[in-house]
C-alpha cells in the first residue's frame, strides 16, 4: 500500500538549492562538500558540460544565417533579442520572452536563462572584487541602508572562490578594486597600454588595468581535478567551453558537488513557493511543479538556499505566503520586492588612433582592459551619487575594397585584407541609488504555464543616473581627447534597466530586521534556516560585475550555516 | 510565373557544363528551384540571381560565388531575416532589374556578353534608374559577398578561420 510517510521520507534532503547558475551551483557545491544530502532543483532543462553544447565545434559556414537570428524570433522576443550574445550560436540558452512572459509596468528587459548552469553559460566572464569604497557608499552617501558586511568579512571568501573559479588578472595594488589570486593576465595591446600609461600619468586615483576575468590562463591542479584545461582564446565561450576554459556552474561547481555523491540534481523543477511551518517557525520545504508533467511534489530539507537569480529569488519569496508571513516568506519589513537596483550601460564612446601604423595583434583575447570607478571614491566630487566603471579596448581590423564587380572585385577579396586605423572604444558601468519605488511585484490575477503568478516590474533610471551618463560622456571624451584619440563619438544608448543583466536587490540585506530582510550572513532575519545568496541579496551595487561577490557570499553563507545547523541552532 | 522550359533546360545545361569543368569537392549548387515562404521567387528569378552572382565574383580557376551557393544564401537570408517591406522592395527590384534586362538586350541576362552583364549590373547599382532596383542591387551583392566570405571554402583556403586560433600576441609588426 502507498505510504505517505514512507515517500516524504525519500524526499526528504538535508539542503534544497533552488537554481543552479553561478550562485546555486556554488551553494550546492559547498553544502555537498561539507557532506549535507543536498537536493538541487532547477526549473530548466538538463545541460551537461560537453554533452549538451551543440554548436561549441560549428564553423562559420554551418550556421544557415551565419549567427543572425531569424526574424520570426526576434520579432516573437523582443526583449531577449536585444541582448547582445542572443545569436544564433547561444540563443538555445536564453529564455523566449513569448514563453515566459512578466509585466513591465516600465519597460525593463529581463534577460533570462533557465537550465542547468543558469547564465553562467552565457556570461561575459568579468570578475572584479568589491572595495569598501563599496560597502561603506550606502552609509557614508545615505541612500538604502548600511551593509551589514565590510570588505574584510567577505576578502577570505573572495580569494576561496577566485583560487576554485580560476580568475585571470594582474596584482594592480589599487585600494579601489582590491586584487585577488590570479592567474596569469593576458596582455593588453599596444594601443591599450599606451592608454593605460596616459591616464596613469595625467590623471591621479584614474587607472587602465586588464580586466579580470574567469578564465584559465594557466591551470592549476585544483582547475586539472575538475577536469577543465587551459583556455584556448576561442572567444565563444557563451557556446559552452569544450575545454571548461572558463567558468560556469556546469564545467565546474556542479560536477564538483556530483562528484561527493551528495548531490541529487533534478531539473525540470519550478519551485513555486518555500514552505513555512508555523507550528516549528521555520520553513521545511518546498513546493515545485514538474516543468512538463506539472505535477506538483514537495519536497524536504533543514536548510533552504535560494538562488533562483535575482528577480526571480523574490517572486519566489513573494510567492511563498502563509499566516505568519500574509506578505511573502520573511517579509516582516515590508521591503520583499522593493529597493532593487541595477548598472546603467546606457553611455558608450568609441574613437579612432592614429598612431601605432606598425603593429597589429593575432588571435583572441576573452577580455580587455577596465578603468575602475574614479569618480566620488574618497569623498563626494560631484552633483551626483557614486560613480561608473569603464571597460576600454582597442582594435584594428582589416579592410577590403568591395566596390567592384566581377575579377576586380574578386582580386580584392581573395588578397589579404589592408590592415584599417585602430579604434577604441569604452562602455559605462555605472551605480544606480536602489530607491523604495523601484520594484518587483506579483500580479493578481496572472499565472505563467506553470501556476506562477506573473511578476511585475517597475524599475527606471532617475536623475542621478541621467548626470552620470553625461559625466562619463564628458570625462571620457576629455580623456580620450587629452590622449589625442580623434573622430570621437558618445552614444546614449537609452537602452531600458536589466539589459545590463546585474539587477540586485529586493531582498537586501542590513543590520536591522525592520528595515532588510537578510542579516549579515545571507539569512532571512524571520525565517532562520532559509538564505538567499543570488543578486536578491544586495544592499547597494557598486560598479563591479557582480557574480563574483555572489559566488563569495554563497560560500560564506554555507559555511556559517552548516556551523549553525551543527550547533543545533538550525 | 510559369516556368519557361527552353530557360529551365538552358539553365541545366550551363549549371551542368559549369560542373564538368569545376571540382566536384566544391560544387555544391543546387540545380533544382528551391522555396522560400516568404518570397516567392520563381525559378526563372532564382536562376538569374545564380548569374547575377556569378558576375559580381566569377568562377576563374578558383570557385566564385556561384560554387559556395551565393544565391541561396542571400535568399535564404532575405526570407528568414528581412522585414516584410524590405522582402518586398527587394523581390520588385528583382523584378525591375529583370525587366530592365529584357528592354535593354532583349536576350535573358545570362546570354549576354560578360561586358554587357557588368553595364547592366553597374546600371543596377545607380540609385537615379530606380530606388527599388539599386536597394535590391546593394542587398545581393552585398550578400553574395558575405556569402562567399563566409563560406567553407574560403575560410579554408584564402582567409583561414581557426576555432581554435591558439596564442593571443598582443603585438606583431606590420
Ligand atoms: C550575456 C551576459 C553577460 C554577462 N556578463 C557578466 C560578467 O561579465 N560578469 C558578471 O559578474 N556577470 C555577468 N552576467 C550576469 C551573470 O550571468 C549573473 O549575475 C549570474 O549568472 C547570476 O547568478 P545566479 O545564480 O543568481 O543566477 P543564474 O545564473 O541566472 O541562475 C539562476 C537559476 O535559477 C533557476 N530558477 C529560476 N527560478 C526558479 C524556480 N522558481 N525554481 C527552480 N529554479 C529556478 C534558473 O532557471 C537558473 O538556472 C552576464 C549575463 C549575461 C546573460
Ligand atoms: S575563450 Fe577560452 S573559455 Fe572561451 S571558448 Fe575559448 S577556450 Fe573556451
Amino acid at each position: 500500500m502507498f505510504n505517505i510517510n514512507d515517500s516524504a521520507k525519500e524526499r526528504t534532503y538535508d539542503a534544497i538549492v533552488i537554481g543552479s547558475g553561478i550562485s546555486g551551483g556554488w551553494a550546492a557545491k559547498e553544502l555537498c562538500e561539507k557532506g549535507l544530502k543536498t537536493l538541487v532543483l532547477e526549473r530548466g532543462r538538463n545541460v551537461q558540460h560537453l554533452k549538451d553544447y551543440p554548436t561549441t565545434n560549428m564553423m562559420p559556414w554551418e550556421f544557415p544565417h551565419r549567427g543572425q537570428v531569424p526574424l520570426a524570433v526576434t520579432e516573437e522576443n523582443p526583449v531577449v533579442s536585444r541582448c547582445y550574445a542572443f545569436r544564433e550560436d547561444a540563443m538555445h540558452f536564453f529564455v523566449k520572452d513569448k514563453e515566459h512572459p512578466y509585466e513591465q509596468e516600465k519597460p525593463f528587459d529581463w534577460i533570462r536563462g533557465y537550465q542547468v548552469g543558469g547564465k553562467s553559460l552565457l556570461w561575459a566572464r568579468q570578475t572584479q572584487r568589491w572595495s569598501d569604497f563599496d560597502f561603506e557608499g550606502p552609509a557614508r552617501d545615505g541612500f538604502a541602508v548600511d551593509w551589514p558586511i565590510r570588505y574584510k568579512d567577505i576578502a577570505p571568501w573572495y580569494s576561496y572562490v577566485e583560487k576554485f573559479a580560476g580568475i585571470a588578472g594582474n596584482k594592480d595594488g589599487l585600494p579601489n578594486l582590491p586584487d585577488g589570486e590570479f592567474l596569469p593576465a593576458l596582455p593588453l595591446n599596444d594601443v591599450e597600454n599606451y592608454f593605460k600609461d596616459f591616464v596613469g600619468k595625467n590623471y591621479k586615483d584614474r587607472h587602465v588595468i586588464f580586466g579580470r576575468c574567469a578564465h584559465l590562463t594557466e591551470p592549476q591542479e585544483i582547475h586539472l581535478q575538475q577536469n577543465r584545461a587551459q583556455c584556448q582564446n576561442r572567444v565563444l565561450c557563451q557556446r559552452g567551453c569544450p575545454f571548461g576554459g572558463y567558468f560556469s556552474s556546469n564545467a565546474s561547481t556542479l560536477p564538483w558537488a556530483a562528484k561527493t555523491g551528495n548531490m541529487t540534481l533534478q531539473p525540470d523543477s519550478v519551485v513555486q513557493e518555500i514552505i513555512f511551518d508555523e507550528k516549528l517557525n521555520k520553513a521545511s520545504g518546498v513546493r515545485v511543479t514538474d516543468a512538463n508533467t506539472k505535477a506538483v511534489t514537495e519536497y524536504y530539507a533543514k536548510v533552504i538556499f535560494v538562488n533562483a537569480a535575482a528577480l526571480n529569488t523574490n517572486l519566489l519569496l513573494l510567492n511563498s505566503t502563509s499566516q505568519r508571513f500574509p506578505n511573502g516568506l520573511g517579509n516582516d519589513s515590508g521591503v520583499l520586492g522593493k529597493y532593487v537596483a541595477f548598472h546603467n550601460y546606457r553611455a558608450r564612446i568609441s574613437a579612432a588612433c592614429n598612431d601605432f601604423k606598425d603593429v597589429f595583434t593575432e588571435g583572441r583575447r576573452p577580455s580587455s582592459a577596465y578603468l575602475p570607478r574614479f569618480r566620488n571614491v574618497y569623498k563626494q566630487e560631484t552633483d551626483f551619487l557614486r560613480g561608473y566603471a569603464a571597460g576600454f579596448s582597442a582594435g584594428r581590423g582589416s579592410r577590403r575594397d568591395t566596390s567592384g564587380l566581377g575579377q576586380g572585385l574578386k582580386d580584392q577579396l581573395l588578397k589579404k585584407g589592408e590592415l584599417g586605423g585602430w579604434h577604441v572604444g569604452s562602455h559605462m558601468m555605472g551605480e544606480t541609488i536602489p530607491k523604495e519605488s523601484n520594484t518587483v511585484s506579483l500580479d493578481g490575477s496572472k499565472k505563467d504555464a506553470w501556476g506562477m503568478p506573473l511578476l511585475k516590474v517597475n524599475i527606471a533610471y532617475d536623475d542621478n543616473d541621467e548626470k552620470m551618463v553625461k559625466d562619463f560622456h564628458e570625462q571620457m571624451t576629455e580623456m580620450y581627447t587629452k590622449a589625442g584619440f580623434t573622430d570621437i563619438k558618445v552614444t546614449d544608448s537609452k537602452q531600458a534597466p536589466g539589459l545590463d543583466i546585474h539587477e540586485m536587490g529586493g531582498v537586501r540585506m542590513g543590520h536591522d530586521p525592520k528595515t532588510s530582510m537578510l542579516n549579515k550572513w545571507n539569512q532571512l532575519h524571520a525565517c532562520s534556516n532559509v538564505f538567499v545568496t543570488d543578486g536578491a541579496c544586495m544592499t547597494s551595487t557598486a560598479t563591479q560585475n557582480p557574480s563574483l561577490t555572489y559566488m563569495a557570499l554563497a560560500a560564506r553563507a554555507v559555511d556559517y550555516a552548516v556551523a549553525e545547523m551543527k550547533k543545533g541552532n538550525i | 510565373m510559369p516556368i519557361n522550359r527552353r530557360t529551365a533546360i538552358r539553365q541545366l545545361f550551363i549549371i551542368s557544363a559549369g560542373a564538368a569543368i569545376l571540382p566536384a569537392c566544391v560544387n555544391n549548387t543546387k540545380t533544382s528551384a528551391q522555396t522560400f515562404s516568404n518570397l516567392p521567387v520563381t525559378a526563372d528569378e532564382q536562376a538569374l540571381l545564380e548569374e547575377m552572382a556569378s558576375s559580381i565574383i566569377p568562377t576563374t580557376d578558383t570557385p566564385g560565388a556561384k560554387e559556395v551557393g551565393a544565391h541561396l544564401f542571400a535568399l535564404r537570408m532575405v526570407n528568414d531575416c528581412y522585414k516584410q517591406q524590405d522582402r518586398e522592395k527587394f523581390l520588385s527590384g528583382l523584378r525591375g532589374f529583370a525587366g530592365q534586362v529584357k528592354q535593354e538586350q532583349g536576350k535573358p541576362f545570362a546570354e549576354c556578353t560578360a561586358a554587357e552583364k557588368e553595364a547592366l549590373l553597374r546600371k543596377a547599382g545607380d540609385k537615379k534608374n530606380g530606388e527599388e532596383t539599386a536597394y535590391f542591387f546593394s542587398t545581393f551583392k552585398r550578400l553574395t559577398i558575405q556569402a562567399y566570405t563566409s563560406s567553407e571554402y574560403y575560410l579554408t583556403k584564402v582567409d583561414v578561420y581557426k576555432l581554435v586560433p591558439g596564442k593571443f600576441i598582443s603585438s606583431v609588426k606590420v
